[in-house]
């Protein structure tokens, strides 16, 4: 085991906890306190927690791995979507939504589409399902960093971090997730920027480092895949950042709806000099010190960022950067956490038993954040095969069904709720057909192609029979739309 | 019956959706050696134009935020 750094990310861990008892102390009673902060969060620190909820150990990880290895353009393609995906949520759906004062994503249905239980039932399923699988993931790759960076044991890793994460979330609510994540973001982003500078200073200058590393492997640069498959990539990050709950849940956090929309930008921004600048610096880095197709070539090319950090970075360095690592990695579950519960609490269960009181809300609330820790981590103990596809896969679903009901639900009148229903059962049913069928290898398409089929199949299906379904006359659409009216004036008089 | 997108917001979406077409185009092509190709280079440069373009065109009228959030205060 290394102690220092071990202690470092002990020391770590301990301050998430004592932020989790401090803001414990901040009037917890209600569901808006709990989930989004009461809509209290200002810029900075809603920037730096939405760029940590988004960022994932992946970053760190799988990315540079995949552009060290293979092609820097083919992952900057996702990296290019994502941040075009926070700039549309930044216009169509970040302003709106903050002026509506929701506890969570699926609460936009109930109040868009006439509180109908069953939209929200299916959609508090669709994210517990989802996020379920992506949460096993995050916990997966925890118990692998802990155990290749500090020598831990990946079973204790994986309880440490289930009660941790566990306590913290469901004590100090969306405050302590807010505070934890802001940390999270300033450790990442300070060590993926430091280690190419470090880089560069050794190898004698950027463009020296970087004709080098196109020198040694020509397709770095290249795309390297056929260009639907990049469109396909690009766009599922396109459409995915507005539907993802937990970044929805953020925009709820916002003070106001002119924060909302200027997070959005700023997360961006940010993760965009993120990608941009640590992706090509330690990619490149790594091609110059273990060239691939030579003896030196890395075994993992997902350790790219440690091998570059161990040769570059002094000990203390080493230490705090294997901590960055660590929080990438567990930045996004307390807000995976959170969103869990909310669907559970918020949209199923109320939804169901309308009459509960909200402190018995909250506490079945609390209590699915430790229900959702515990089953995750049973899952991670001995994890299904293919896990990344199979979470991004079901991220996919639900954005496949979410889009539509959400954007459509914003900007189009006659959106009803049988038409969202109709969204939700073709866009996300049908995706797990298209994947199913593929998987039987019944059908043959290309990577991503099930869900730039199934996202537009499940809006045309929303626009059929929203048209079929909707009257103007009734006092239900009257309503509507005068609320909906409200909305968007609200909205617009802010953010121009 | 579609609410009116704000100007701004429409040349925003526009410019999410074209930026994607005229990186990945056809014209992309590989890279000449020891060269950056043209998809790095488009890509790489958007990772920074597109959120600075955002934030640019995004800016909110503080006087009316809160007049907004008083009412809205006050309505709960």
């Amino acid at each position: 085991m290394k102690i220092f750094e071990t202690l470092l990310v002990c020391a770590f861990f301990l301050a998430y906890i004592l932020i989790g008892v401090y803001f414990n102390r901040k009037a917890l009673d209600n569901r808006s306190d709990f989930y989004v902060a009461s809509g209290k969060v200002n810029l900075p620190i809603n920037t730096l927690a939405t760029f940590a909820a988004f960022a994932s150990g992946g970053s760190f990880l799988g990315s540079i791995g995949v552009a060290y290895s293979f092609s820097l353009s083919y992952i900057w393609s996702a990296i290019v979507g994502s941040v075009s995906g926070f700039i549309i949520a930044s216009v169509l759906v970040a302003p709106y939504l903050s002026s509506m004062k929701l506890n969570s994503l699926v609460d936009f249905f109930k109040e868009r589409y006439n509180n109908w239980k069953v939209l929200r039932i299916v959609g508090g399923a669709i994210v517990v399902v989802a996020f379920t699988l992506y949460l096993v993931s995050q916990y997966k790759a925890a118990g692998i960093t802990a155990e290749y960076l500090l020598g831990w044991d990946y079973v204790w890793t994986l309880l440490l971090v289930t009660i941790i994460f566990v306590f913290y979330t469901s004590i100090g609510g969306m405050w302590a997730v807010t505070m934890t994540e802001a940390i999270q973001a300033v450790l990442m982003f300070i060590f993926m920027i430091l280690l190419p500078i470090f880089a560069v200073i050794n190898l004698g200058g950027p463009a020296k480092m970087i004709s080098k590393a196109i020198e040694i492997s020509p397709n770095w640069s290249a795309l390297g895949v056929p260009l639907t498959t990049a469109i396909g990539f690009a766009l599922v990050w396109t459409f995915t950042v507005s539907c993802f709950p937990h970044i929805s849940m953020r925009i709820l956090a916002s003070k106001s709806s002119n924060v909302a929309q200027k997070t959005m930008g700023y997360t961006g921004l940010l993760y965009g000099i993120f990608c941009l600048v640590g992706f090509i610096g330690v990619s490149a880095a790594a091609l110059n010190l273990f060239p691939i197709g030579t003896e030196q070539a890395l075994k993992d090319p997902d350790y790219a960022y440690i091998a570059v950090m161990e040769q570059y970075f002094p000990p203390v360095l080493q230490g705090f950067a294997t901590a960055a690592i660590i929080a990438a990695v567990l930045s996004t579950t307390s807000g995976l956490l959170l969103a869990i519960s909310v669907a559970v609490s918020n949209d199923i269960w109320s939804s169901i038993f309308p009459n509960t009181k909200e402190k018995t809300v909250l506490r079945i609330g609390k209590i699915s954040i430790f229900v959702a820790g515990i089953v995750s981590a049973l899952f991670a103990l001995n994890p299904p095969a293919l896990l990344v596809i199979l979470y991004s896969q079901a991220t996919a679903m639900m954005t496949s069904g979410f889009f539509g009901p959400l954007v459509l639900g914003i900007w189009w009148k006659k959106a009803t709720k049988q038409g969202a229903l109709a969204n939700m059962i073709v866009g996300s049913g049908g995706f797990i057909v298209l994947y199913a069928l593929n998987s039987l290898k019944v059908i043959a398409l290309p990577t991503f192609a099930e869900f730039l089929i199934a996202l537009p199949l499940g809006l045309i299906a929303n626009i059929i029979v929203s048209n079929a379904t909707f009257n103007a006359a009734s006092s239900e659409s009257q309503e509507m739309i005068h609320k909906m009216d409200e909305v968007h004036k609200n909205a617009q008089s802010v953010v121009g | 019956m579609w609410y009116k997108l704000p100007s701004k917001a429409a040349f925003l979406l526009i410019w999410c959706f074209a930026t994607i077409v005229v990186i990945y185009g056809p014209w992309g092509g590989d890279p000449e050696p020891g060269k950056f190709s043209w998809v790095a280079i488009s890509s790489g440069a958007t990772l920074i134009l597109t959120p600075l373009l955002a934030i640019f065109l995004s800016g909110g009228s503080k006087e009316k935020e809160t007049m907004i959030d008083q009412d809205k205060n006050q309505n709960l």
